[in-house]
């Protein structure tokens, strides 16, 4: 049975292989038709950051990966709005349309969730 | 109560692989079934064979095994992360012309589906995060 798992994303695109790894797996729960959404705060909303090239570190782009995740059924993408105002960062910066929420709204997805990881 | 882990942190690196074996143990002697441990980033250093514990420290390669071994655990490394991090049972080594497998045994190379199974086949998904 299919059930709600919430992905955080809060790592950095390129600090560690964390990011794309995650995002493989966030791939996979899409496939067999999960229930899945994405929660991107603090230093993870760097991964969304639009003009990446993840080849000039010899590895993939992050951001082009996060861009197949509508085509792999995962259209739930949320992201911190206090962390984005820290970061100085909103949509215009962003590969990817997604749906601001402050803790409150945040804290209410978590709960709504079978599964939270990261 | 069907309970199923993802471990992503390398033994020794930080105290997440030590806490989800910890956890693994006393979930058992609670008279939970544990469905499966999936070793994920890092954290499928855990399978290295090679490894040797120092004499004071804790040999946590060791607990995983017997977890599998004794108690029948299912231990799961994904593979993509596996690979990458130069952990190869006979399959791969031979696959990719290696001299050694490196993983052992107990533990089974899976892909990704088998994290998402675990999720969704147990009560309980808990992360142990590096």
């Amino acid at each position: 049975m299919a059930k709600r798992i919430l992905f955080l994303l809060n790592r950095t695109p390129y600090g560690a292989s964390h990011a794309l790894e995650a995002i493989e797996a966030i791939l996979v729960a899409g496939v067999l038709d999960q229930k899945v959404s994405v929660l991107f705060t603090g230093a993870g909303l760097y991964q969304l950051l639009s003009d990446q090239d993840g080849g000039a570190l010899g590895g993939r782009t992050v951001g082009k990966m996060l861009g197949a995740l509508p085509e792999y059924g995962v259209t739930d993408l949320f992201a911190c709005r206090p962390s984005a105002e820290r970061l100085g960062l909103g949509d215009a910066n962003l590969c990817l349309p997604v749906a601001w929420l402050d803790h409150a709204e945040q804290r209410r997805l978590i709960n709504r969730q079978d599964i939270v990881t990261s | 109560m069907v309970i199923s882990i993802a471990v992503h942190g390398a033994p020794y690196a930080g105290a997440g692989s030590r806490t989800a074996l910890r956890f693994v143990e006393s979930a058992l002697r609670l008279g939970h079934r544990v469905h499966r441990v999936f070793f994920y980033h890092d954290g499928v250093l855990a399978a290295a064979e090679p490894g040797v514990a120092p004499q004071d420290e804790e040999d946590l390669h060791a607990g995983w095994v017997r977890l599998g071994e004794t108690h029948g655990v299912e231990l799961a490394v994904c593979i993509a992360n596996a690979l990458k991090r130069g952990m190869l049972d006979e399959t791969e080594r031979d696959r990719y012309e290696r001299k050694a497998a490196t993983a052992h045994p107990a533990f089974a190379i899976v892909g990704l589906g088998q994290l998402i199974e675990a999720m969704t086949a147990s009560d309980r998904f808990v992360t142990f995060a590096a």
